[in-house]
């Protein structure tokens, strides 16, 4: 890209077709053409030579051509706007040359002074953005107003009156333009035109849209003054829930409908420039909601995954408390496979060689590689990334994989994990990876109490019942050691405070996040001297007629 | 076959007892496995010539408790404890217990095979003397430095802390480690920790 360095100091980060020269004249002829179609499609009333089109969407397109592309491009600008005045309005070179060299230099003084602010994107999808750009693009369309006035008329022959009349008139329009459809070609650059089938609510928000439109602009009987308000609802409705660009789209659509009516319905002169105004507000109104709107979005969406991957990390350090377990776990098939593998190999090896004898070993051998891959698949399981979803889970197995999990940890330290079942335990409406996390963290947490303490009784018992009412279930986790001590009882919840010398004290804190998220609850019995400690649990019960559906 | 002795196999995980007989079946040995240590006791009895192969972590009773049990009952059959936990603390434990050997899970059959045939073999005293007048002369061959690593690592402090206590780098003490490993011959930790065992440190 031949990019002057004075006036765009930063390259954008907009995808490229590429550099190849040919890319580059296909790029220029495709915006040339593209501000002609704009240029015709938006002609709709010449005063002595001057556009004074109630919008003016190949401004948009310029400004958005000579941000994306670098300010050092206004030359293509130039040339496009003479092609365009020479092809529909028929005006000779000598007027249309001055004009479109001063309207490209003005324009392209304005993008590479935007992109000298400091902290300003391109992108123009940040509230302060679009308000720091629009403020550039108004300081910018009136000078360049004011030089295509002087540049193409008999200014001469002109009285002031009428001069300020045009002049408002085309800087109104060209703003409108900009403020619309510059983030809109600054977007199809950025991302191409990808509308996705639109859900119920965005249909149903822009079936209204056009109802108003309908209702202000169509009906003969309705002021389209007095009634402009009305836009206000659905523009702000989907802005506030669907964003820069659908609001974008609907606020061109109403564009749209207010050109079709000063066309088709003949509008006073004032009365259409009062409509521009009007729609510059709704717009502006609009835009700068909806970026809003958007930026608290993706402040949201960056919270999730954060939370995502720091319970991943919490799982990640949970792993690793019951690594070593599970490092032993794993060297029993193992050692099993080497064994049996050993042993088949020495029987062949006899003569005559004992086959069916070492065709057993090597079944047996297969068997336990399958208790290995198990292992395995249950740790991967355990730490793989992912996005919580709540669904329908089986308790019951849920508590075996965590117990599973925990096992050998247990074994190490001897502790005995006894779960009295009772009853078939119902299905939770939970995310299945972070209940068992839950489980998991509550249980190495027993166990390594019970190892610290090292009491005579070592056990963890698990018991379940479902709550009066029928929609949660609780969860009790009791273990028989020391149980809490009054001095981290009241913060154990809280983040980084640990009883252990080697925890990170995040394992409860996320818990009791991960339990409430789902809609659950988790805390601990009011410890009692001689008694371990209890913690209890409880998550939502799928509802009955769910259970049958899901079934 | 009559010249192997009887192995007696303790370990929780079916798999690994079946497993591991089905091993030394097929080299000869007559073999049996327990589920748990509290099997084996029923079973054994003073006098009963034989090598006990046991897991050293077992729910009950661990395989370091049944080996003071026996000794206890005045049972001293030679152990060779294997485990899964490549824990220096728990080799030692074992090694002070007074085990034969402890290998470290998985083993191949090759490793199993040469220790089941050294412990059969130092049932002679003879043999165990002269094994410590080797290792006496080449302890006299290590430098005064790692003699003091030695005596640490064997005491079950990990390259960190004897790094911390001897006040020199991590990289050094791994450097004597080797160095004295080479010089001792000895081929695993564990085999440094026995003659660590064996020479009093």
């Amino acid at each position: 890209m031949a990019e002057g360095p004075a006036l765009s100091p930063a390259p954008v980060s907009i995808p490229d077709l590429g550099t190849a020269p040919g890319r580059q004249i296909l790029r220029w002829a495709a915006f040339v053409l593209l501000f002609i179609a704009l240029d015709r499609l938006s002609f709709v009333d010449d005063l002595l030579g001057i556009s004074v089109t109630p919008w003016s969407p190949k401004t948009g397109l310029a400004v958005a051509f000579l941000l994306i592309r670098g300010a050092a491009q206004w030359p293509v600008v130039a040339l496009a706007s003479v092609l365009a005045d020479l092809l529909i309005r028929d005006m000779p070179l000598g007027a249309s040359i001055p004009s479109a060299v001063s309207y490209a230099l003005v324009f392209a003084l304005a993008a590479g002074a935007f992109r000298r602010i400091r902290g300003a994107s391109p992108q123009l999808e940040r509230p302060r953005d679009l308000a720091l750009f629009m403020v550039v693009a108004a300081l910018a369309v009136v000078p360049a107003t004011i030089f295509r006035i002087v540049f193409v008329t008999d200014q001469l022959h002109m009285e002031a009156g009428w001069f300020v009349q045009i002049l408002t008139r085309r800087v109104v329009g060209d703003l409108a333009g900009i403020a619309l459809f510059a983030p809109l070609f600054v977007r199809w650059a950025a991302h191409g035109w990808r509308i996705r089938r639109p859900s119920r609510e965005r249909a149903g928000q822009f079936a209204l849209a056009a109802v108003v439109n309908w209702v202000v602009f169509g009906l003969e009987s309705t002021d389209e003054l007095r009634f402009f308000y009305v836009l206000f609802p659905p523009v702000i409705w989907v802005a506030l829930r669907g964003g820069l660009f659908p609001t974008l789209l609907l606020l061109a659509m109403t564009q749209l409908c207010i050109i079709a009516a000063t066309t088709l319905r003949d509008l006073p002169e004032l009365t259409v420039t009062a409509l521009q105004l009007l729609m510059l507000t709704l717009a502006v109104t609009g835009i700068l909601m909806a970026a809003t709107a958007d930026m608290r979005q993706r402040a949201e969406r960056a919270l999730r995954d954060r939370w995502n991957e720091l319970s991943r990390l919490s799982r990640v350090h949970a792993t690793s408390e019951i690594a070593a377990g599970l490092a032993h776990e794993l060297k029993q098939p193992l050692a099993a496979i080497l064994n049996f593998l050993a042993a088949g190999r020495r029987l062949l090896d006899q003569s005559p060689p004992a086959a069916a004898e070492a065709a057993d070993n090597v079944r047996l051998a297969e068997a336990q590689v399958l208790r290995a891959d198990e292992i395995v698949r249950r740790i991967r399981d355990f730490v793989r990334k992912g996005e919580a979803r709540r669904q329908p889970v089986e308790l019951a197995r849920c508590i075996h994989e965590a117990q599973a999990l925990v096992q050998p940890l247990a074994e190490r330290h001897r502790v005995r994990i006894g779960f009295d079942e009772g009853a078939p335990l119902p299905r939770i409406l939970a995310d299945e990876i972070q209940t068992l996390q839950i489980l998991v963290n509550l249980m190495s947490n027993a166990i390594q109490a019970i190892a610290e303490a090292a009491p005579a009784v070592r056990r963890i018992d698990l018991a379940a019942r479902v709550l009066a009412g029928g929609r949660e279930i609780e969860l009790a986790v009791s273990d028989s050691g020391p149980g809490l001590s009054a001095a981290i009882v009241e913060q154990i919840f809280q983040p980084f405070v640990t009883g252990r010398p080697d925890g990170i004290g995040i394992g409860l804190s996320i818990s009791r996040a991960m339990a409430e998220a789902q809609g659950g609850a988790l805390w601990h019995d009011p410890p009692e001297p001689g008694k371990g400690a209890t913690f209890r649990l409880t998550l939502p019960i799928v509802p009955t007629g769910a259970h049958d559906r899901q079934a | 076959m009559t010249d192997k002795p009887d192995l007696w196999i303790v370990d929780d995980d079916q798999a690994v007892t079946q497993s591991l007989c089905a091993l030394l079946n097929s080299h000869g040995y007559r073999t049996q496995g327990f589920a748990s240590a509290r099997a084996f006791l029923d079973f054994i009895a003073p006098d009963r010539p034989g090598i006990l192969v046991s897991d050293i972590t077992m729910p009950g009773m661990s395989g370091i408790e049944l080996r003071h049990a026996l000794l206890e009952m005045g049972v001293d059959v030679p152990v060779v404890f294997i485990t899964g936990y490549a824990d220096l603390g728990l080799a030692i434990q074992a090694l002070r217990a007074g085990a034969a050997d402890f290998i470290e899970k998985p083993f191949t059959d090759a490793v199993l095979l040469a220790s089941l045939e050294r412990v059969a073999g130092q049932a002679a005293p003879a043999a165990d003397r002269s094994r410590l007048a080797g290792i006496r002369a080449r302890f006299e061959t290590l430098t005064e430095r790692e003699r003091e690593v030695m005596s640490l690592v064997a005491a079950g402090l990990s390259t960190k802390d004897v790094a911390q206590r001897l006040g020199i780098s991590p990289r050094t003490v791994d450097i004597h480690r080797a160095h004295l490993a080479e010089k001792m011959r000895a081929a695993s930790l564990a085999e440094l920790v026995r003659q660590a065992v064996l020479l009093g440190l």
